[in-house]
């Protein structure tokens, strides 16, 4: 299994992938903002998971989604983000989210949603 | 302008829920008054975010290096010692924009959050333009005392 992270912080980067790891998760690739995330699933275009945050420099995680599903494709994408009111929690659901996890979140919030969303990879 | 401070223990609330959830560090209100942000000798960090839309202003955090260095090595599960700068400055930079979008998330209106930005020195002086209210709220974790600044800012004519 390949995940795509698309995060600007170096210090959530590595939470996540820890997360990530401890599901068996192979591989992950990891990009510091919209842009770089976009240009390499426009390249490799074999992921079978998208992670990005809302807030990023260049292209932030909407735009990254809209892009993502512009190309027709139906990879699993769950934005972590501090955006946290329903109105943008909707306007990412809109672009073709499949999943949403609010910082601040424990391990354990983590796994759970990283469990749920990564069934859906697999299938 | 008619200005409404948000209510202290809901700040320390949110705070709470942060340091809880994402460094499995306690932290508590610290009722003596926060101190001027500068006259701090030691090292200190400043991570701030701005606010823009119907409420303008930004959300810092002012804390100690010793602090950071903890908040970082609790973040990353590492051990002090393996935490480099910019490891602090990379957590103090998260925990801003996590602070700064629960707060975002109370404030009246539609608002957006800027990317987070990060000062670290002894002495700094930070100052925003236009800041018409600042509201500080004190904080202590790991015997540390640290602040949360909400500054209010003169929305700027288009």
């Amino acid at each position: 299994m390949r995940v795509l992270l698309a995060e600007d912080s170096g210090v959530m980067r590595k939470i996540i992938s820890r997360g990530l790891h401890s599901l068996w998760v192979e591989e992950i690739v990891e990009a510091a903002d919209g842009a770089i995330a976009l240009g390499l699933f426009e390249k490799e275009n074999n992921f079978d998971l998208v992670l990005t945050d809302w807030n990023m420099p260049n292209m932030n995680g909407l735009d990254l989604v809209k892009a993502i599903r512009a190309t027709g494709s139906k990879v699993p994408i769950m934005m972590i983000t501090t955006e946290a009111e329903k109105a943008r929690v909707v306007e990412a659901i809109q672009a073709g989210i499949n999943d949403y996890l609010v910082k601040p979140f424990d391990q354990n919030m983590l796994q759970e949603k990283l469990d749920r969303v990564l069934p859906k990879a697999k299938s | 302008m008619d200005i409404q401070p948000i209510e202290p223990s809901h700040v320390v609330e949110l705070v709470q829920a942060i340091f809880d959830n994402m460094l499995q560090m306690p932290c508590e209100p610290n009722d003596s008054s926060p101190q001027s942000e500068a006259s701090f000798t030691e090292d200190r960090l400043v991570g701030c975010v701005q606010i823009q839309g119907d409420w303008v202003g930004a959300v810092e955090i002012h804390t100690p290096l010793e602090l950071g260095r903890k908040a970082a090595s609790a973040m990353l599960m590492v051990p002090d010692e393996d935490v480099s700068m910019e490891d602090v400055q990379d957590t103090i930079a998260e925990l801003s924009n996590m602070v700064g979008g629960s707060i975002k998330a109370i404030l009246p209106g539609q608002s957006t959050l800027s990317l987070p930005s990060v000062a670290s020195g002894a002495g700094l002086d930070f100052k925003l333009a236009n800041v018409v209210h600042t509201q500080s709220v004190g904080l202590r974790s790991n015997d540390t005392d640290f602040s949360i600044a909400i500054r209010h800012q003169e929305p700027q004519p288009q």
